[in-house]
């Protein structure tokens, strides 16, 4: 049984700590948490992925047991969970800036927004730049960190050729891969829901 | 105390924190970020930077004029799950 002690750590560690072990395969875990709040978000967990959830308060803290189905850790389960990372939305880029009424303040609301988009899974299954959007793309841009984050946890990066031609920025493409019109009209086609900022 | 670690500089002002971004920008490493979850109380803005950087910092905002009631330092720890721990830096 792997035992993983996320006491002291504030929330949402716990839950976090213990999606990476049940990420991993494993089917039976003994998680050691030191509050009511992080238990009762276990269990949910638990539950969701399909783990018994039996709890026990001791002095030193909480222990909670959890076991996997039939000790079930099959790839199909591990495929499930690695899913949970990308959603299957579509995000258009297309300003360097977030919204009007400053240039200033819509340039740190970018940075924003992508700085806490790498933090916030389900990520999504591609983003598009076009227009001023591509300068979030190039190799000096703000942003650029975040989205190799979010380009590691498989968000794939389209940036409009017929932009960064425009623009005369192709040689200073810092990140994704150089796309045309065709392949944005069947992202957008394809996913359920585009959110345009 | 923050070797190694990170800290966060939360601000009351959004003018504040773009005044005080400008001023240190020149001199170290930073980030403005949104301001983390764990931190309640601030415009939404932050900067982020390394706790090496913490003495360099406050010397920077004692030497400038602004109020000193509107920001708020913070040690984050190592990672973004550590409880958020006010560092006292005014005179």
């Amino acid at each position: 049984m792997k035992k993983v002690d996320v006491r002291g750590l504030a929330c949402p560690a716990p839950v976090i700590e213990t999606k990476k072990i049940m990420e991993e395969g494993i089917t039976e875990i003994l998680v050691l948490v030191d509050n009511d709040i992080a238990s009762k978000n276990i269990s949910r967990l638990a539950d969701k992925k399909g783990y018994s959830f039996s709890e026990e308060k001791r002095e030193d803290g909480i222990y909670l047991e959890l076991i996997g189905k039939n000790g079930e850790t099959d790839e199909k389960q591990k495929t499930s969970l690695l899913k949970d990372e990308t959603g299957d939305w579509v995000l258009l880029i297309e300003s360097d800036k977030m919204g009007s009424g400053s240039d200033e303040l819509g340039e740190i609301l970018m940075k924003g927004y992508f700085y806490a988009l790498t933090e916030a899974a389900p990520f999504p299954k591609a983003v598009l730049f076009l227009n001023g959007g591509i300068r979030l793309a190039l190799k000096e841009s703000t942003v650029l960190k975040d989205l190799k984050v979010l380009q590691e946890k498989g968000v794939e990066m389209l940036v409009c050729g017929t932009c960064l031609d425009y623009f005369n920025e192709k040689a200073n493409i810092g990140i994704g891969i150089v796309s045309n019109m065709y392949d944005i009209v069947e992202k957008i086609n394809e996913a359920p829901k585009v959110i345009r900022i | 105390m923050t070797e190694g670690g990170f800290i966060a500089i939360a601000f009351d002002s959004t003018h504040l924190a773009i005044k005080v971004e400008r001023r240190l920008k020149g001199i170290i490493e930073i980030e403005m970020i949104p301001t983390p979850r764990s931190i309640t109380a601030s415009c939404g803005l932050s900067i982020k930077t390394s706790g090496e950087k913490l003495s360099l910092i406050i010397k920077e905002l004692r030497i400038m004029d602004i109020d000193r009631e509107l920001i708020r330092i913070y040690n984050m720890g190592d990672g973004k799950y550590f409880k958020p721990k006010e560092i006292s830096w005014r005179e």
